[in-house]
């Protein structure tokens, strides 16, 4: 197919969301609102049709020695220019884009087709496809971004969408304001963002992707050493941008107040792709880390801190969809340690399995709220296994990923990550910090097999703890919801084998064939990866995978095991309907951490200021001065003056304009002439 | 129907931004309401940017750049600018319950 085609992949679900927009906009007045059939068949028609078509145009997996890969990149017009700088609006289709879009479009597709059923006795049905294929469009811009700027565009449009869709619901002042608090945080990552393009433009002359890679693999050591601050500086303002898009501490606390927004919404945008994009930049721009090794340092720690942090928060959360959120940014964590130590093909197979597993498990805790009428509380589930099997399915496979127990999709993934740090070689002072991070993340993944089978019991296992009326009136989980659970149910089971491959010789299938992640990325990932390794070698390999595999499994099913014991009865009391889900007592403290920090960093000093200034200098100064003025004023006779204080705001303002004519006039005749 | 670049010349452009500003101005003058005052200078601010606007296109090189760059300052400024002066009209509303700036005066009583 042809390269000039790629604007078609961003603009089919650009188009369903300006038909959408246009169906809500023009309904808006009516009881029932847009025709839902229309509007459902467009909403997942837009992202379908674009995962065929990058189906259609998959670049092929040629590596580096097999010849320049097949890339499809397309420049269609200058978007902005300036003196001796120009900026062609490039859309590139490489093996990372690829892969990214891959699942982007194809779990974005089912998770729209989930949405027809969630969604569909809203009354906003039409405004929500609209918002959900708007954000479609936007993602695949930042994903084919071919410079910074468009991938800025495309980060911006995401970060709109997910604004819009956390405040669905904006009824709720909750809601609203989880909205605003997401906003707000990614604000401060997009300032990083810019700061960073705009040093990286400074330092390598463009801010195309192919030129900085290309600028940072052929600079001589000279002239590494003599721009490496900024080097640094330009990979640390854009990991701040990562943190912020992908919730990583400082930026973290957003995203699990995030679940404000439909449940569908969680699973696309705050689980399955735009939270990963972070992931995908950084190893967009591995060039660049790979020269600035002490800013790859700071990833590996951020993202080791992020993963402990998150799931200890995830074991103490009782509402379903927070344990989940605390959860997705552990496991980002997980695919920032990957990239931290330089395996980041491995960070985007954890981005590939994670896509898969979390969806499954947010669209089950979405057809569970759904059965139950929007409850959320765990503590007042239990025993849910026979009433939603479909659920319940998605979920058990979703889970024995996530634990990672063998041969499901976050096996593999996690075992690797483990494997590269374990190996690692990373820096910080004259200590090698690699496998000191391996053993957190060995504890890490112990955790989240706790917190994982935590959910699974209170949800599905426990004694059930409904009411007999509540557990009669348990809805059925529609069609439109059910498919995609089961795909995504499938794919959280297989999606390792993508890695891997399978031992498939005997049906005559060799054994690469389906390992495509394996290789598919080196055209984009391994001349990076390999300088890493260069300057900081790895140890034998050897019996390691299987030693890996062994003590993961082995972790991971103790995790599981004493998460099902400790929770195997439910909680010790079940609450009362409506009661408040945030945790309380050392787990609160732990969860909000990161919201206590801004709020004495920030929060607090800026109201101290602000009553600084009313107290001194509107009441303290202009007070007294003021004071001081009228009796002045009085003393020295009211009449007179109070001719020329008319009190009328248009006659000052005219004096103001005349006196400023008549300065502008003396300067013009005397100095200018 | 002549080019726009001999349709508008330096001169039209100048002319329609001075023309603008005297609006702004007669605006932010004649008016009792406070929100047609801010109205007024907003209008101010932006004749200025297409008298930027203007001198940029007919200048070459660093000076044409500069042009360009002037208004997206004025624009952030002038965004700040009505965000304060809204700000302001909202405590003022409050106070007062006017919009009305001849209302009242609270250095005058």
């Amino acid at each position: 197919m042809d390269a000039q085609l790629l604007w078609l992949i961003p603009a089919l679900p650009l188009a369903a969301a300006l038909v959408n927009g246009a169906l809500a906009l023009g309904t808006a007045r009516d009881a029932y609102g847009a025709p839902r059939a229309l509007v459902a068949l467009l909403a997942v028609l837009g992202p379908a049709l674009s995962f065929a078509l990058t189906l259609a145009l998959w670049p092929s997996a040629g590596g580096p020695l097999e010849g320049l890969p097949e890339v499809y990149r397309a420049t269609y017009f200058t978007w902005f220019a300036g003196s001796g700088f120009a900026l062609p609006f490039t859309l590139v289709l490489d093996q990372l884009s690829a892969l990214m879009l891959l699942f982007v479009t194809g779990i974005g597709a089912l998770i729209h087709l989930y949405s027809v059923g969630y969604m569909w006795a809203d009354r906003g049905f039409a405004r929500f496809m609209c918002y959900m294929n708007l954000f479609m469009a936007a993602m695949i811009v930042l994903v084919m971004g071919g410079s910074l700027p468009v991938t800025f565009l495309g980060w911006e449009g995401v970060g709109l969408c997910s604004y819009l869709l956390i405040g669905f619901w904006h009824e709720r002042t909750a809601y609203a304001d989880a909205a605003r608090k997401a906003f707000v945080y990614n604000r401060v990552g997009d300032l990083g963002f810019l700061l960073g393009a705009f040093a990286l433009l400074s330092v390598a002359g463009s801010l195309d992707y192919a030129a900085i890679s290309q600028w940072c693999r052929s600079a001589d050591a000279a002239r590494l050493a003599e721009a490496g601050p900024l080097l640094s500086l330009a990979a640390l303002a854009i990991f701040l941008g990562c943190c912020g898009k992908s919730a990583q501490i400082p930026l973290a606390a957003w995203l699990p107040d995030a679940m404000a927004g439909p449940t569908p919404v969680s699973a696309l945008i705050h689980a399955a792709t735009m939270v990963t994009a972070g992931v995908f930049l950084v190893a967009r721009l591995a060039d660049l880390y790979v020269v600035a090794p002490q800013a790859l340092t700071v990833v590996l720690l951020v993202g080791c801190a992020t993963a402990l942090w998150g799931a200890i928060a995830g074991l103490v959360q009782h509402d379903i969809k927070k344990a989940l959120a605390y959860s997705t940014v552990s496991q980002l964590g997980f695919m920032f340690m990957a990239a931290g130590s330089g395996a980041f093909s491995v960070a985007l197979f954890h981005v590939f399995t994670h896509a898969f597993f979390k969806a499954a498990l947010f669209l089950a805790a979405g057809a569970v709220i759904h059965g139950l009428h929007h409850e959320q509380d765990m503590r007042r589930m239990g025993g849910l296994r026979p009433h939603l099997p479909i659920a319940y399915l998605a979920a058990f496979y979703g889970w024995w990923a996530i634990v990672g127990l063998p041969f499901a999709a976050g096996f593999f993934s996690k075992d690797l990550i483990l494997e590269h740090l374990w190996l690692g070689h990373n820096e910080l002072g004259a200590l090698n910090i690699a496998p000191l991070v391996a053993g957190v993340a060995l504890l890490t993944a112990g955790l989240t097999a706790v917190y994982m089978t935590r959910v699974m019991t209170l949800v599905f296992w426990s004694p059930c703890r409904l009411d007999a009326e509540a557990r009669a009136h348990i809805a059925p989980t529609p069609l439109t919801m059910s498919v995609p659970l089961l795909i995504l149910a499938l794919g959280s089971l297989v999606a390792g084998f993508a890695w891997v491959g399978l031992p498939l010789d005997a049906l005559g299938i060799p054994p690469d064939a389906l390992a495509f992640i394996k290789h598919y990325l080196a055209p984009v990932l391994a001349a990076p990866e390999q300088r890493w390794l260069a300057a900081h070698p790895h140890g034998e390999l050897g019996n390691l995978p299987w030693a890996i595999a062994g003590v993961g499994t082995l972790v991971a099913a103790l995790g599981a095991l004493i998460g099902y014991a400790v929770w195997r009865q439910g909680p010790a009391q079940v609450p009362s309907a409506g009661s408040e889900t945030a945790p309380s007592g050392w787990g609160g403290h732990w969860t909000f951490a990161w919201d206590r920090l801004a709020e004495w960093l920030i929060v607090k000093p800026v109201f101290a200021l602000g009553y600084a200034l009313y107290w001194v200098i509107e009441l303290a100064i202009l007070g007294i001065s003021g004071w001081l003025a009228m009796q002045a004023a009085r003393a020295l006779g009211a009449g007179y003056l109070a001719v020329v204080q008319r009190a009328r705001l248009r006659a000052n303002l005219l004096c103001a304009v005349l006196g400023g004519a008549a300065f502008l006039a003396v300067v013009i005749v005397f100095v200018v002439r | 129907m002549p080019t726009d670049a001999a349709f508008f010349t330096p001169i039209h452009v100048q002319v329609l931004a001075a023309l603008l500003f005297g609006l702004g101005l007669t605006a932010a003058l004649a008016r009792r309401d406070l929100f047609i005052v801010l109205m007024g200078i907003e209008l101010m601010l932006n004749a200025v940017n297409l008298s930027f606007i203007g001198f940029a296109r007919s200048h070459a090189g660093s000076a044409s750049t500069l042009g360009q760059l002037a208004p997206l300052f004025t624009i952030a400024i002038a965004a700040a600018e009505a965000c304060v002066a809204l700000a302001m009209v909202v405590l003022l509303v409050r106070q007062q319950d006017t919009v009305d700036t001849d209302a009242r005066s609270a250095l005058k009583d």
